[in-house]
């Protein structure tokens, strides 16, 4: 185990319930770097996590507080701790199942309210714990195993959703980089507001055999690495590329959701106690 | 692709330095480790480990030089990088 790891995590999730060369468990260890270069304790952060690949690997790991919610619910129930504790800091880790399909509402609306909750969507473009079926998020094109002949349905960015719904950070990274997604997340998590940074990672299992082909890990780490860079080994262009960095900041721009609402308490408390006199 | 063929060189620098740990019971054999580190520490074994896996192992830690990728992408928290608490100075 890492020192990280002995740090932060619960031993007995140790090893993790992945497949092997799944992106995660990286994600995971960055997350923990950005959490201690910025100097916090176990119990200054409220791990939450949904249902998945995502939300099943993650799920109880964080040695602090943890709380797993059902498919897609992650921000309502976070939503309301929130509330409840508002000096805490919130990392919610969710995949594309839960922020960009079922729980894309709860996203949008987390994001109009500024709750300061940091959202990392781990993204392995499809629904790959039930067996591969496609999501919102898988590239045109690509074959899945609910899509034989190619998905052709045309794809959709959760960065230009929640920046549109009027979040006050997003970024975009993938599982190559490391620096980066390090990085970021301190930023996220620095920001007072609704923080959003989309990771994608490689699936070996069921992305990997059904749209690439291969069950090598080290192939399916390298079509990421080919389509973050645009560019294919043998110097030719990839079929399309992400565009990866901080893509909105406008950090502690806006007033956050639990301030408001405490705000609002103290003035009808005071309002009502001004009429009793 | 530049992130696995990263050239592999000859140790040269603060090599001999650096502590390689690896858990190998929780390993899973993913094969990131050997593929970027750039100076051949690691190996595979001949015999699984608990959990079904062929490990990894630290076949040549004298060749570390302390980048820390492979701590970066171990994708299971096995790998752990650290000075040697007795420093052997080889330079």
């Amino acid at each position: 185990m890492n020192r990280l790891a002995k740090k932060y995590l619960r031993p007995s999730q140790i090893p993790t319930k992945a497949c092997h060369g799944c992106g995660i468990g990286m994600i995971e260890n960055w997350l923990l770097q950005a959490i201690d270069e910025m100097g916090l304790k176990q119990d200054d952060v409220i791990f939450g996590t949904g249902i998945g690949c995502v939300g099943r690997q993650t799920f109880a790991t964080w040695g602090g507080d943890n709380f797993g919610a059902t498919h897609g619910r992650a921000l309502a129930v976070a939503t309301g701790l929130k509330l409840a504790q508002p000096d805490k800091k919130y990392l919610i880790v969710v995949g594309d199942g839960d922020a960009a399909s079922i729980g894309t509402s709860h996203l949008i609306h987390a994001a109009r309210r500024n709750l300061g909750v940091t959202v990392i969507c781990e993204d392995n473009m499809g629904y790959e714990s039930t067996g591969g079926q496609f999501s919102p998020t898988t590239p045109a094109g690509y074959v899945t195993n609910s899509s034989p002949y190619g998905m052709v349905e045309p794809g959709f960015d959760p960065c230009d959703v929640v920046k549109a719904a009027g979040a006050t950070f997003v970024a975009e990274t993938t599982a190559t980089q490391w620096h980066q997604t390090v990085k970021i997340v301190k930023k996220a998590l620095a920001n007072d507001g609704f923080s959003f940074v989309h990771v994608r990672f490689p699936c070996n299992e069921n992305f990997g055999a059904y749209a690439l082909g291969t069950r090598d890990t080290l192939k399916n780490l390298e079509w990421i690495y080919e389509h973050t860079q645009g560019r294919k080994a043998d110097g030719t262009d990839a079929d399309f590329t992400w565009e990866t960095g901080i893509k909105h900041d406008a950090s502690n721009s806006r007033p956050e959701f639990s301030r408001l609402m405490r705000d609002m308490n103290a003035r009808v408390k005071a309002d009502m106690k001004a009429k009793q006199k | 692709m530049a992130l696995f063929k990263a050239e592999k060189k000859a140790p040269k620098g603060p090599a001999g330095r650096w502590d390689v740990v690896i858990g190998e019971d929780m390993c899973k054999a993913c094969g990131f480790c050997l593929s970027v580190c750039p100076v051949d520490v690691f190996a595979y074994r001949k015999a699984p480990n608990k959990i079904g896996w062929f490990p990894m192992y630290t076949a040549h830690e004298e060749n570390c030089i302390g980048c820390m990728l492979c701590y970066q992408i171990c994708p299971d928290f096995c790998i752990d990088v650290s000075v040697k608490s007795t420093a052997v100075a080889t330079v």
